[in-house]
C-alpha cells in the first residue's frame, strides 16, 4: 500500500513538471496521467474515468505564464490514486471513486497557490543569480535545474499530502456512509461529466461558434442512431 | 569557421528549450530559461568567460513567450550573434530591440493557435473518443497534440536560425489567421461530438445498467443534464468553478439517493 503511495507520489513530480515547467508533451492530462496511475497500481478503468471527468472539467483552465489556475492535472492525479487505493483497501470502490473525485477538487485548489509560491522562489534564485559578480554557464544551468527540482518536488509532496490525508479522512468517514449509499453515489461521476460538457459549451458559446458545435453535435447523434440501427439489424 | 553553430548545438538548444518554462517567475519571466537555452550557442561562438558573461547578461534579461514559439526567437538570436561576432559588430543592442519585439507576436499567435485552439481541439477529440472507443483515446490524444507541438519548436529553430532578422515576416498575427479559424471550427465540431457522445454514454449507462421501469434508471441522463444546466448558469453568471462543482455534487448527492428512496 505504502509503496504505491510513493510510486503515485513520484509520478505526481513529473506531472507537476510536465503542466509548465518541462516538455509540455500533455502526458500530464488528466486523461493520460490518470490512466497511467491506473496502470502503475493494476487497475486502469477506475483511472481512466476520473481522467475522463477531470479533462472535461479543467479543459478550459490554461496553464499560461503568470495566470493563477487550478491544478487540475494534479488534483486529478491524487483523485486517481485515491478511488484505486481507497476502493481497494476499504472494498468499497463505488463510495471511494465519488470521495477520491471531492478530494480531487480539493487538491487542484491547493495547487494552484503552491505555483504562485514556487514562483515567487524562482524570482528569488534569478535576483541571487543576477547579483552573483561572475556569471558562468554552470551557474545559470544549476539556478535553471534549481527551479525545476523544485517543481518537481512540490509536485510529489503535494501528491503524497493529498494521498495521505485523504486516507485517512477516507478511513474515519467512510464508516459513517451507509454502504446501501454506495452504488448511487457512483452516479456523481455524470454530474462530472455534465459540469464537464457545461464548460466545453461555454467554451464556444463565449466566442459565438454555433454552427460548427451543431454540426458535431448532429454528426455524433447521427453516428450513435446508426451504430444502434447497425446493432438492432445485426441481432 | 570556428565561429558557426553545429547541428549538434541546434539539438542542444531545441532540448533545452523544452525545458525553457522551469524557471518562469515574475521579474524576467522566460528569461532565466532562455539564457539557459542559449548556453550551447554562448559556448560555441565566445571563448573568454568575459565574453561568455556578457552574452549571457543579455540573455538572462527579460523576455516572454509562448513556451513553444520561444524557439523560434532562441533560433533567429543563436544566428543574428553569430553574425555579430563574425562581422564584429560595435554594438549588441539591435539583437536585445529584436528581442523585445518578438515578445507580442510570438505569445499572440501561440496563445491562439495552441491554447485557444490545439489544446482544446486534440483534448476534445480524446474525450469523444475515450467515450466511444475507450483506452485508444490516449495515444490519438497524445499524436494530436504533439505532432503540431513538436513541429512548431523544430520548425520555429531551424528557420530562426536560417532566417535571423528575417524571421519576423512570418511572425504577423494575420498571416496566421486563417490557421486560428479552421482550428476554432474544428474545436466546435469536437465540442459538438463531445456532447453527443456524453449524452450517449450516460444515456446506456442508465439503461444498461438498471431496470428502465424504475425511477433508476432515468438518474444518469437527468443528473447529467442537471449539472449541465446547473454549470451553465453558473458560468454565466460568473460564479466560482469550485462553488458551482461543489453545489452541482451536492445536488447530486441529493437527487441519486431520493431516487434510490423511490
Amino acid at each position: 500500500m505504502w509503496q504505491d503511495v510513493v510510486v503515485v507520489s513520484l509520478w505526481g513530480g513529473f506531472v507537476a513538471l510536465d503542466t509548465t515547467a518541462a516538455m509540455q508533451i500533455v502526458i500530464s492530462r488528466p486523461l493520460v496521467s490518470c490512466s497511467i496511475v491506473g496502470l502503475l497500481l493494476g487497475s486502469f478503468s477506475p483511472g481512466f474515468i476520473i481522467g475522463l471527468m477531470f479533462e472535461l472539467i479543467y479543459l478550459d483552465e490554461l496553464p499560461v505564464g503568470g495566470a493563477l489556475f487550478n491544478e487540475g492535472n494534479l488534483g486529478a492525479t491524487v483523485a486517481a490514486g485515491l478511488a484505486i487505493l481507497l476502493g481497494r483497501e476499504s472494498g468499497r470502490p463505488d463510495l471511494a471513486v465519488a470521495f477520491a473525485a471531492l478530494a480531487g477538487l480539493l487538491v487542484s485548489k491547493a495547487g494552484a497557490h503552491i505555483v504562485v509560491a514556487l514562483r515567487t522562489l524562482n524570482a528569488s534564485i534569478y535576483t541571487r543569480l543576477m547579483e552573483r559578480p561572475r556569471i558562468t554557464p554552470g551557474a545559470v544551468t544549476r539556478a535553471h535545474l534549481l527551479c525545476l527540482l523544485l517543481m518537481f518536488a512540490a509536485g510529489t509532496g503535494l501528491t503524497l499530502a493529498g494521498l495521505v490525508v485523504f486516507f485517512f479522512v477516507f478511513r474515519n468517514l467512510a464508516p459513517l456512509v451507509p454502504a446501501g449509499w454506495d452504488f448511487h453515489l457512483r452516479s456523481l461521476v455524470y454530474v462530472f461529466l455534465g459540469i464537464g460538457c457545461a464548460v466545453l459549451l461555454y467554451l464556444f458559446y463565449e466566442r459565438k461558434r454555433w454552427w460548427p458545435l451543431a454540426a458535431g453535435a448532429g454528426l455524433g447523434l447521427l453516428f450513435w442512431f446508426l451504430t444502434a440501427l447497425a446493432a438492432g439489424g445485426g441481432r | 569557421m570556428k565561429s558557426r553553430l553545429r547541428t549538434f548545438d541546434l539539438w542542444n538548444m531545441f532540448w533545452r528549450c523544452l525545458f525553457i518554462q522551469g524557471s518562469w517567475n515574475h521579474k524576467s519571466m522566460l528569461g532565466l530559461g532562455f539564457g539557459f537555452s542559449a548556453i550551447p550557442f554562448i559556448k560555441r561562438l565566445f571563448k573568454t568567460q568575459r565574453q561568455r558573461e556578457e552574452c549571457l547578461r543579455r540573455h538572462l534579461d527579460f523576455f516572454n513567450s509562448h513556451p513553444y514559439y520561444a524557439s523560434w526567437c532562441l533560433g533567429a538570436v543563436a544566428k543574428l550573434e553569430e553574425e555579430a561576432k563574425r562581422k564584429k559588430w560595435d554594438d549588441s543592442r539591435p539583437i536585445e530591440i529584436f528581442k523585445e519585439r518578438l515578445i507580442g507576436p510570438l505569445g499572440a499567435i501561440g496563445d491562439r493557435l495552441f491554447w485557444d485552439g490545439i489544446k482544446p481541439a486534440a483534448a476534445g477529440a480524446g474525450i469523444a473518443l475515450a467515450l466511444t472507443a475507450g483506452w485508444i483515446a490516449i495515444p490519438v490524444f497524445l499524436l494530436l497534440y504533439n505532432i503540431p507541438h513538436l513541429a512548431v519548436r523544430i520548425y520555429g529553430l531551424r528557420e530562426g536560425y536560417r532566417q535571423g532578422f528575417d524571421i519576423v515576416s512570418g511572425l504577423s498575427v494575420r498571416r496566421y489567421q486563417r490557421w486560428f479559424d479552421v482550428m476554432m471550427m474544428a474545436g466546435g465540431v469536437i465540442a459538438g461530438l463531445v456532447l453527443a457522445a456524453a449524452v450517449r454514454w450516460s444515456w446506456l449507462q442508465g439503461a444498461g445498467r438498471m431496470d428502465p421501469l424504475h425511477a433508476e434508471s432515468f438518474v444518469p441522463p437527468a443528473l447529467f443534464a442537471g449539472a449541465l444546466l446547473l454549470t451553465w448558469v453558473a458560468l454565466h453568471f460568473r460564479i466560482s468553478r469550485h462553488w458551482t462543482i461543489a453545489g452541482a455534487v451536492l445536488l447530486g448527492i441529493i437527487i441519486s439517493l431520493a431516487a434510490a428512496a423511490l
